[in-house]
Parts: structure tokens; C-alpha cells; sequence
């Protein structure tokens, strides 16, 4: 009896390790300052002119008050000379890339520096 | 050196729209002893005389005086930056030919930042020029960087798949003199690099654009996009070369 909660625990700890941090995953203080939080996974870096675009793989949201719905592959901006998406999985805070097309997203200042957290 | 010529609105001053144009405020007098503004200062004799409708030309003679240009992994580096001192009417365009490697979404001639980060044809957004990026701070090497008197950018591509040909990544930058809609042009240089498929990068110029550049550098400018569906012509921009 003593033995299958345990069992259970350990099971439910390794599914958790497998798919990465949830709660964990997030920087609230961050995620207080944008609409948008994902986890994503890194495709490509594409380059750009003023910016440089980064194909991300959706992962999972944490937090989305836009109207725009993420599909599974998609782009994000960073201010060119500045780091981006790192490679793997990581927590991204993001801020729309203009006022108009909300299908385009910059990382949080522009730079991995304040818009990434929790890669892994 | 050019003039720019401005009919004066309520509540213009020299000195005011002196510093606007990229004069220190002590300089007002430069634009007022001008032999150009003779005729004026005939008719009304002094600067708190002047009135609604009359109109100030305003010598321009800020160059670019720094043009670093460096050859990076992917792509290049560019730093220019003009003389003169900073001014809410002096400004940077720059049209892009991206080649083989348009950024999605985007065509092969565009006016930077492409896609539009904001609805106005100038390399920087208002919000940047108020709090410039740390990205340019580091690259200039100054943390009080003026936009308004130093450009920079950093394009980079990945190596063109085989099979595809060189990209040929190419801009053009100017200064842009700003008056309500019309934009004037000038000192235009012809940057970018080659990437080839094994990753080499190439550094391309910086070299004075040819008239004929310049002139396809205006046209690109005035059918360019911001974030609204007309271009900038249809907005109502103009964009010109000096006048002569």
C-alpha cells in the first residue's frame, strides 16, 4: 500500500524531467512586462537586414494575451548584433514587432539577454 | 552644401528650427547672415520679426564623416556617421537588395527595416531614436549614441544552399533631410557583401552611389512599405535629391 504511491511519485517526477520545466520555466518578473511567453525550440537562425529572424518550433504556451494563435513553426525577431533564440529549448517573453501585423513577434528588448530564459 | 527651404509655421524660430536641422542653438546666425536669406532679412529685419508663411533657407552642409565597413561571418557590419550636431529633422533611409535571400514575407527591394517595424521610411523608428538600442550603443562604441547622426546595421544571411547562386546582398544609405513629408537625399553610399555557399563572406564597397543608383534608391523609397497597405508615395512622402 506504502509502496505504489511511491512508485507513482518517482514516475510522475521522471514524466516531468522528461518534458522540462513547466512552472519553473518562466520569469515572472519578465512575463509581467509582455503579452506573450512560450517555449520553443530552435530551428534556424535565418539572418535578416535590421533585425534577425529566428525559426522557432512552439512547444508549449505559458501565457498568451494576444489575439494571435501560435502555430507549431513560426519566426521571431532580434535586434541585429544581438543574441537570439538559443540553441535547444528555452522561454521566450515576447513583444509584438510592430503595431499592425500581429503575426510577427521581437524577443523582449530585442536581445536574448532580456527576452530568453530557462534554455535547456 | 544645399539648402533646404522652409515655410515657416506658427510658432517656427530660427533658432529652433536650427536645432532641428542639426545646428547648435548658438549657431541660429550661420542660417540668418546666409547671402541666401538676403532677401529676407531685408524685409523684415529681424528673426522675431518673421511671419507665418515666409520662407527660411536653412544651409546644409553636414557629411558623412565615419563609413566603417567589416566583412562579419555572414554578412557585414556598416557604421556611418555624419557631422553637425544632432536634430529632429535629420534622418538616415536606406533601400536593400536582398538577392536570393528576401527575410519571408518580404521582396527583394525593400526599405529597411524590412519587414516595416513601423509606418515611416527612416532606418530608425521614433521609439529608437528617443532610447537607442544597446545593439548600436556596443557597435558605435558610444552609450550616448544620436540615431539621428549615426547609422548602423548588421545584416546577415546563412550560406545560400548549393545549387543556388552567390548572394549578393546590397544598400544603400543616405542622409535624409525631413520637412513635414518631403524627404530630402544626399550623400548616398552603395554597401553589402557576397556570401558564397561555403559560408565565405565578402564585404562590398562602401562606395558614393551613381545618379543613376540614387535615382532608383528615391524611386524604391517611394513605393516602399511601412505597416500600412499604400506605400510611402500614396502616403503622401516625397523623396528627392538636393536641389541644386
Amino acid at each position: 500500500m506504502r509502496f505504489i504511491p511511491l512508485v507513482m511519485m518517482i514516475a510522475a517526477a521522471g514524466c516531468a524531467a522528461q518534458q522540462g520545466p513547466k512552472e519553473g520555466a518562466m520569469d515572472s518578473q519578465r512575463a509581467s512586462k509582455v503579452a506573450v511567453v512560450l517555449r520553443v525550440r530552435l530551428i534556424e537562425h535565418e539572418g535578416g537586414n535590421k533585425y534577425e529572424w529566428d525559426t522557432v518550433h512552439l512547444v508549449r504556451v505559458i501565457k498568451n494575451e494576444s489575439k494571435h494563435k501560435f502555430p507549431d513553426q513560426f519566426r521571431i525577431a532580434h535586434d541585429n548584433g544581438e543574441a537570439g533564440v538559443p540553441e535547444g529549448e528555452s522561454t521566450v517573453y515576447l513583444e509584438p514587432f510592430n503595431e499592425t501585423d500581429e503575426s510577427l513577434w521581437k524577443l523582449l528588448g530585442g536581445s536574448a539577454a532580456t527576452g530568453v530564459s530557462h534554455p535547456h | 552644401m544645399f539648402y533646404e527651404d522652409v515655410k515657416l509655421k506658427r510658432g517656427d524660430t530660427v533658432y529652433g528650427l536650427g536645432k532641428e536641422y542639426g545646428y547648435k542653438g548658438t549657431e541660429w546666425h550661420k542660417i540668418w547672415d546666409d547671402p541666401k536669406n538676403a532677401p529676407l532679412v531685408k524685409k523684415r529685419g529681424q528673426p522675431e520679426h518673421l511671419q507665418v508663411a515666409d520662407i527660411v533657407f536653412f544651409p546644409i552642409p553636414w557629411k558623412t564623416v565615419t563609413r566603417n565597413l567589416c566583412a562579419e561571418t555572414r554578412g557585414a557590419a556598416f557604421l556611418v556617421q555624419r557631422d553637425g550636431e544632432p536634430g529632429k529633422r535629420m534622418s538616415w533611409v536606406q533601400t536593400v537588395y536582398q538577392d536570393n535571400q528576401p527575410v519571408k514575407g518580404t521582396t527583394k527591394f525593400c526599405v529597411d527595416g524590412c519587414p516595416a517595424d513601423d509606418n515611416l521610411p527612416f532606418y530608425w523608428t521614433d521609439g529608437e531614436v528617443a532610447s537607442p538600442p544597446k545593439w548600436i550603443q556596443d557597435f558605435s562604441g558610444d552609450k550616448k549614441v544620436k540615431l539621428s547622426k549615426t547609422f548602423g546595421d548588421k545584416p546577415s544571411r546563412n550560406p545560400p544552399k548549393a545549387g543556388q547562386d552567390t548572394t549578393k546582398w546590397r544598400a544603400i544609405v543616405s542622409i535624409a533631410v525631413v520637412t513635414d513629408k518631403r524627404v530630402t537625399v544626399y550623400d548616398s553610399w552603395v554597401w553589402g557583401f557576397d556570401l558564397t555557399v561555403a559560408g565565405k563572406s565578402t564585404k562590398v564597397g562602401p562606395r558614393a552611389a551613381d545618379p543613376s543608383e540614387v535615382a532608383g534608391h528615391l524611386h524604391l523609397l517611394s513605393i516602399g512599405l511601412g505597416t500600412s497597405a499604400d506605400n510611402f508615395g500614396k502616403q503622401g512622402w516625397t523623396f528627392r535629391k538636393p536641389p541644386a
